[in-house]
């Protein structure tokens, strides 16, 4: 990063206070908790944004992202720096806990027709909800007697039009049957320059899915997420600190209907965020539920 | 039926950003007060990023007669967040409440504070008559990134006259996995020499230590 140093005087990047006031300000707006640890990889992000946009200091280039009526560069720095890492199938037995458990007894007291709401909050390029739509078209026999509806949402504006698209290349479909690639992909034709072969995923499954562009540490942006059944929160709040995630956890319960679910990841654990809900163990995995009387004492 | 067909394709934001901008401005002060549970949490939310002054009576007068359950855990968190001495001290009076739940989730949120607050407000309960708070004191302090952290547990086990505020500092350091817990098990056992079960714990904790 020679040219692009941020300070004379701080050849190695960002002072100490100035690395602080940033992770500070970025907790406060995405919930994103860096480290120390993390600096290398904050360092050098924010260093090619400052020069992009031609910043003098960090101070210049915070007054950027706090005051910009647009938002439009705290939408870039966040696209730069949220780990997208994601594909199909992951951690799948929270899938089948799905099909095979959850979705039976959510139904239970639902008259045939009725809605189930689904979310994927943090859903990077898509494999996450279009797992679960595949799921619930494979394995869950009284898909017909409902109306599902698939939400998935990301603070990473680049991830979404990249879900939207829904092309994916041979790593993030390893885990998918062929049978399935075979029945929900097409071929991508076209010059391979950009790597090995690419796959579109069905319109029928893009059909299905309702993207949209939501920072979950942001209650306003919650908010219109009311009566889901399920959440899928998945390797995303490991990158909250505690409150955040306890905030999280918040807005979670407040976004799901009596007796709805949330499914973390597997090094996640509700019960270090939140009392507000009851582990369940199911035959395939631990989800938490929101009691059914709403957890009113 | 089955999958629904996502509402406009066009669309970006789906259903999610309900038109934030066009929301009046509210007091979140007086939103604490509003009979729709997700308005006073979004309150809460938002008092504990911005801290405006007053902004910790008015949670913890909130926090005497909230009923929702999400509500107090957002006051909660939001006093975790605010983290000042006031917020503290605001806390210490609900770790002697009958209701277990709000007990515990308040030492909780003292434990989320930097150490350098939650340790001051907490150290003086040490010396409370009940030692029920005495032993949530322990619990309190001994989950802290502090340094004074082993002296504190330290001392409880040599003065500390309720055996099972000595128990509760003897497991704080152990799951620190602090090798200190041995000795200071062996303390406890020369202070209470009849109790059965401090003996036990003696005995358990030799065998794992030297058995590994
Ligand atoms: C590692 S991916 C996990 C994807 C998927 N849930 C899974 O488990 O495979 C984490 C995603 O969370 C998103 N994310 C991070 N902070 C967020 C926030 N405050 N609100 C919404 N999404 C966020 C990132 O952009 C990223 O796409």
């Amino acid at each position: 990063m020679a040219g692009e140093r941020v300070r004379e005087s701080e050849p190695d990047g960002l002072s100490p206070e100035d690395y602080a006031a940033l992770c500070d300000f970025l907790r406060d707006r995405t919930g994103l908790s860096f480290t120390e640890a993390k600096r290398y990889f904050v360092d050098r992000r924010v260093a090619a944004r400052m020069q992009a946009v031609g910043a003098t200091g960090l101070r210049a280039y915070l007054n950027l992202l706090r005051f910009q009526a647009s938002g439009e560069e705290l939408q870039r720095l966040v696209n730069l720096m949220t780990v997208n890492e994601t594909y199909f199938f992951r951690e799948k037995y929270q899938f089948d806990c799905l099909v095979n458990s959850v979705l039976d007894e959510l139904v239970r007291d639902k008259p045939r027709g009725a809605r189930l709401r689904i979310w994927s909050a943090g859903c990077a390029t898509g494999e996450e909800p279009y797992s679960i739509a595949i799921m619930l078209l494979e394995h869950w026999r009284r898909v017909d007697d409902y109306e599902i509806e698939l939400l998935a949402s990301d603070i990473d504006s680049a991830v979404l039009e990249r879900a939207r698209e829904g092309i994916y290349d041979e790593r993030a479909l390893q885990g998918l049957p062929a049978h399935l690639r075979a029945k929900y992909f097409k071929p991508v034709r076209g010059t391979a320059e950009a790597g090995g072969p690419r796959w579109r995923i069905a319109e029928e499954l893009r059909d299905s899915v309702d993207f949209s562009l939501v920072n979950i540490a942001d209650p306003q942006q919650v908010r219109g997420f009311r009566g889901i059944d399920v959440i899928f929160c998945r390797n995303l709040l490991i990158y909250f600190d505690d409150l955040g995630r306890r905030e999280a956890a918040g807005m979670f319960h407040d976004a799901l209907a009596p007796g709805g679910f949330v499914c973390l990841g597997h090094s996640e654990s509700m019960s270090r965020m939140s009392s507000l809900f009851v582990p369940r163990r199911f035959p395939d995995a631990i989800l938490y539920q929101k009691p059914t009387d709403g957890g009113t004492p | 039926m089955g999958l629904v067909r996502k509402k406009s394709a066009a669309a970006p934001s789906g259903p999610a950003v309900p038109d934030a901008q066009a929301a009046p401005p509210v007091d979140p002060l007086a939103a604490l007060e509003e009979a729709d549970p997700s308005v006073r949490r979004d309150a809460a939310h938002g008092l504990g990023h911005a801290a405006p002054p007053g902004a910790v009576a008015a949670l913890v007068r909130r926090l005497e007669t909230e009923g929702d359950a999400g509500v107090r855990e957002a006051i909660l968190t939001a006093l975790a967040r605010i983290a000042t001495d006031e917020a503290a001290a605001a806390l210490l009076p609900f770790l002697d409440r009958e209701d277990a739940a709000l007990r515990n989730a308040a030492l909780e949120s003292l434990q989320q504070m930097p150490a350098g607050v939650a340790a001051p407000a907490l150290l003086p309960l040490l010396r409370h008559a009940d030692p029920d708070l005495r032993i949530f004191a322990v619990q309190g302090l001994g989950g802290l990134a502090h340094p004074g952290r082993a002296d504190w547990l330290a001392a409880v086990l040599e003065r500390d006259a309720d055996v099972n505020v000595g128990l509760a500092a003897v497991e704080a350091l152990a799951e620190a996995g602090s090798p200190e817990a041995l000795s200071s098990l062996e303390t406890l056992a020369r202070r209470f020499p009849d109790d059965a079960f401090v003996a036990f714990a003696v005995d358990a904790a030799r065998s794992s230590f030297n058995g590994g």
